[in-house]
């Protein structure tokens, strides 16, 4: 592993970097164009986004789609590998069938049982769609010795309950954290399927930002992108705190 | 119950039987596993299972502790019939070979355990966890450290105080020594022997190390395809084996042909290398030697036979030597059906 | 826990997939319903498969192999490169590797048309950086599980850094490539969201034409596109897999 093999590897994960860096410099220029600032800074445009009551709305719905949907998908994923330990091939499709398909689809089976552009549908939609990304977390990290402790702790009396509650959810409890993070982050983000699915009434922070990227953008939109990437961190922030307080 | 020495040789009784079992089969489909397996332990007595990887071994033990649900037989412990009972309501302690304690709890957090589930007060809880991990030799010092952070030998020590401190009506162990290393076994195989005799639990032990097996078993039982060979004390087992598989599981077994030692043809006779002493009728040449410590194995070579010679007395065996050894009658074992 | 617990999480994976296939077989072969709804009943047709012909369907598996083998290949560059840090570092790695992902496609996007002209490589740059994570993370997982005594054992046989890399590591992570180039070709597929906001004007992908037709209100166009992408997906999870040595 050469030092030009390592520099090379550093730069290119900073380079992943740049584009979200390039959105938050621009959220702070001080002119409606997108140009970022160099000798004049501002905190005009988190103030008009602040003021703006689509964006704010839209951003509180990220926030509900958000937290619900991850509960609900790492609840779900939660009882699938508790109970059933050959393997849930079936819980694999949404992730790998194009967000593209999926969300056109699901247009008019919504539209059809009169669900289309509820928040409710967007939350069942997020929730299926981070199942697989949550029980192949809680796979990959309970494996057999889980299932070995599970068959100890029965033995020494515990019934199934017990063993849920004093041996499968302690064990699993880094998985199921690293669960929650990961779907809130995916779900507050998720614009490809989301777009179908939501009105000018349920419409979340990423189509919001969409609909802008698609006409004339302001730097609201950098706004935006700052808004989301907080609402990340912090939701890590949070898990990490719990991660290591009875870690 | 503590028991006051080695229980009755009557290892068959069923009113004195902690555990029973009656033609227990078990099987995958098609592949066999057990095969109508039979074995009475009388209480309080210290059972090892011995017997090769693939014998079954460890699946007769699942199915003692009702992790695995036979095809056929039953099982009887303390004489009911637990072959429905499910292994939260057996009253069996179970040691894993890899322990499996709970890494979220401290040691004695997992020797708590069982007596949480059972709903007993907390200060009873804490005064028979530390009277166990007591009776185990885990320091104190041990007591609120994670399994990570204890070594091999300690984790075995919390892992056999959790699967006692409830009371069992038995012990079960699967090869619970089979991960230290070899000096650390010794050590803790008298351990668990000298917790066993101060518990009188009825233990069954599972081990494919014949040394464990002899050391601290009352009866031993030699398993080999699926089904009990022979069962029985150890040394009875030793001097007097049943069938060629079993002899050979407890050691070299110089199996000769019997017109070799003067007894009829078509026979089989096990002698132990132990037995053998210079000055005899066996004469062959010495083809290697194997210093062991306390003693020495020669493998010797004559007209009609091998065979393989323990001995520490002096002169000791040299290869190249020409040797003529002789047995005790009493020590040459005909084996039955041959 | 009995087995009926895994049914709620089943039924609604199951359900999502499902419903939209079913619909979209459905839609894409009745006549346009236009403003009205998404068909006209009573009216079934073929002749939007029969314009799948004018879909830039080379262009877009074209596209997707390059995310693809640029995914893959800078995937597993970047998996022995974690691999091979401290711990303390790799957390590091990881954290920047996945740091796109916490604030979204659209900020990288947003990101990209400030830094970059229009053109097909944007979008494949962005399409990359939306993919790249997973991959590097299939690859290392499995980098991880390769016990480091064979890479010893080469080096005690003579091998070369270069040699344990080529005939050890390699053969061994081969699944985990394999499975990478796989979801990345899959992705790549699907991919709109970079040709949409970075590609150039004449340039478009299957995906970006449904979203266009869906906005123009042809939905059985849309579906008809819609079912030939799911093929075409399907298509790449057939491909034989080698199982993996242990």
């Amino acid at each position: 592993m050469t030092t030009l093999f390592r520099a090379f590897g550093w730069l290119i994960l900073l380079a992943g970097l740049a584009p979200l860096l390039m959105a938050v410099w621009v959220s702070f220029s001080p002119d409606s164009f997108l140009t970022p600032p160099v000798e004049a800074w501002s905190l005009k445009w988190y103030r008009r986004f602040a003021d703006d009551s689509r964006w704010t709305a839209a951003a509180g719905r990220s926030l509900v789609v958000a937290v619900l949907s991850s509960g609900a998908c790492v609840g779900l994923a939660l009882l699938a590998v508790v109970s059933n330990r050959t393997g849930n091939r079936l819980l694999l499709p949404p992730a790998v069938l194009p967000p593209v398909a999926i969300g056109l689809g699901l247009l008019p089976a919504l539209q059809r049982v009169g669900l289309w552009g509820t928040l409710g549908s967007v939350i069942v939609v997020h929730t299926a769609m981070g199942l697989p990304v949550a029980y192949l977390l809680f796979r990959s990290w309970a494996g057999e010795r889980l299932a070995e402790l599970e068959l100890a702790a029965r033995g020494l009396g515990a019934n199934r309950w017990a063993v849920f509650l004093r041996v499968t959810l302690p064990v699993l409890r880094p998985a199921i954290l690293a669960a929650v993070v990961v779907q809130f982050v995916l779900s507050w983000n998720e614009a490809l399927v989301t777009v179908f699915l939501t009105t000018s009434k349920s419409e979340t922070l990423p189509v919001v930002m969409w609909s802008q990227l698609r006409g004339s953008a302001s730097p609201l939109v950098a706004v935006a992108a700052v808004v989301s990437a907080t609402a990340g961190l912090v939701a890590v922030a949070v898990i990490a705190r719990a991660f290591r307080r009875r870690g | 119950m503590p028991s006051t020495g080695t229980p009755s040789p009557t290892a068959g009784t069923a009113l004195s039987s902690a555990v029973e079992l009656s033609a227990v089969s078990f099987g995958y489909g098609p592949t066999p596993v057990l095969r109508a397996v039979s074995v009475a332990v009388p209480a309080g007595a210290f059972v090892t299972l011995l017997g090769p990887s693939g014998c079954g071994k460890t699946t007769l033990l699942k199915v003692l502790a009702g992790y695995i649900s036979p095809n056929s037989g039953t099982i009887r412990l303390h004489g009911q019939d637990v072959t429905a009972t499910p292994p939260e309501r057996r009253d069996v302690g179970f040691v894993f070979q890899n322990y499996a304690l709970f890494p979220h709890l401290t040691a004695r957090g997992n020797v708590a355990f069982p007596l949480e589930i059972r709903g007993i007060s907390k200060q009873e809880t804490r005064a028979r966890v530390e009277a166990m991990l007591d009776r185990v030799r885990l320091s104190p010092a041990e007591w609120d450290r994670h399994p990570r952070e204890l070594s091999g030998g300690q984790q075995q020590r919390v892992a056999l105080a959790r699967a006692l401190v409830f009371d069992p009506a038995v012990l079960l162990l699967d090869e619970p020594l089979a991960n230290l290393d070899r000096s650390l076994r010794e050590q803790l195989r008298d351990e668990l022997r000298r917790v066993q005799r101060e518990t009188g639990t009825t233990t069954v032990l599972v081990t494919h190390d014949q040394d464990e097996a002899f050391a601290v078993s009352d009866y031993l039982g030699v398993m080999h395809a699926g089904r009990v060979e022979q069962f029985g004390p150890p040394r009875e087992i030793y001097e007097r084996p049943v069938s060629e598989t079993v002899a050979r599981a407890l050691g070299i077994a110089n199996l000769l042909p019997g017109e070799v030692v003067g007894r009829r043809l078509g026979t089989t006779v096990m002698i132990r290398p132990e037995k053998f002493h210079p000055g005899g009728s066996l004469a062959g040449r010495i083809t290697a030697v194997r210093f062991h410590g306390a003693d020495v194995l020669a493998d010797v070579v004559g007209e009609n036979f091998n065979l393989t010679w323990r001995t520490r007395t002096a002169p000791l065996p040299a290869v190249g030597e020409i040797v003529s050894l002789g047995v005790d009658p009493a020590d040459v074992w005909e084996l039955p059906d041959s | 826990m009995n087995r009926l617990a895994t049914l709620p999480a089943v039924a609604l994976a199951v359900g999502v997939t499902a419903a939209p296939l079913l619909f979209l077989l459905r839609v894409s072969l009745y006549e346009s319903g236009g403003p009205r709804g998404f068909y006209t009943p009573d009216t079934v047709t073929l002749s939007h498969y029969a314009a799948l012909a004018e879909a830039p369907i080379l262009f877009t598996v074209a596209f997707a192999l390059a995310v693809a083998v640029a995914s893959t290949l800078f995937g597993l560059a970047l998996a022995a490169f974690v691999e091979s840090l401290t711990p303390g570092r790799q957390w590091l790695a990881i954290g920047l590797l996945l740091a796109p992902k916490l604030a979204g496609a659209l900020t990288t996007v947003f990101g990209l048309q400030r830094l970059l002209p229009r053109g097909t490589v944007a979008a494949l740059i962005a399409e990359v950086t939306f993919v790249l994570p997973y991959a590097v993370l299939v690859i290392a997982l499995r980098l991880r599980g390769i016990p480091p005594d064979l890479r010893s054992a080469a080096r005690g046989l003579g091998a070369t850094r270069r040699h344990v890399f080529r005939r050890v590591t390699l053969p061994l992570a081969a699944p985990a490539v394999l499975l990478a180039f796989q979801l990345s070709l899959a992705w790549g597929l699907g991919a709109f969201v970079g040709p949409l906001f970075l590609a150039g004007p004449g340039e478009s992908t299957l995906g970006t034409q449904i979203q266009s037709h869906t906005a123009e209100l042809r939905w059985p166009v849309a579906a008809a596109e819609g079912v030939l992408l799911l093929l075409l997906t399907a298509m790449v999870f057939a491909l034989p897999r080698r199982r993996g040595h242990e």
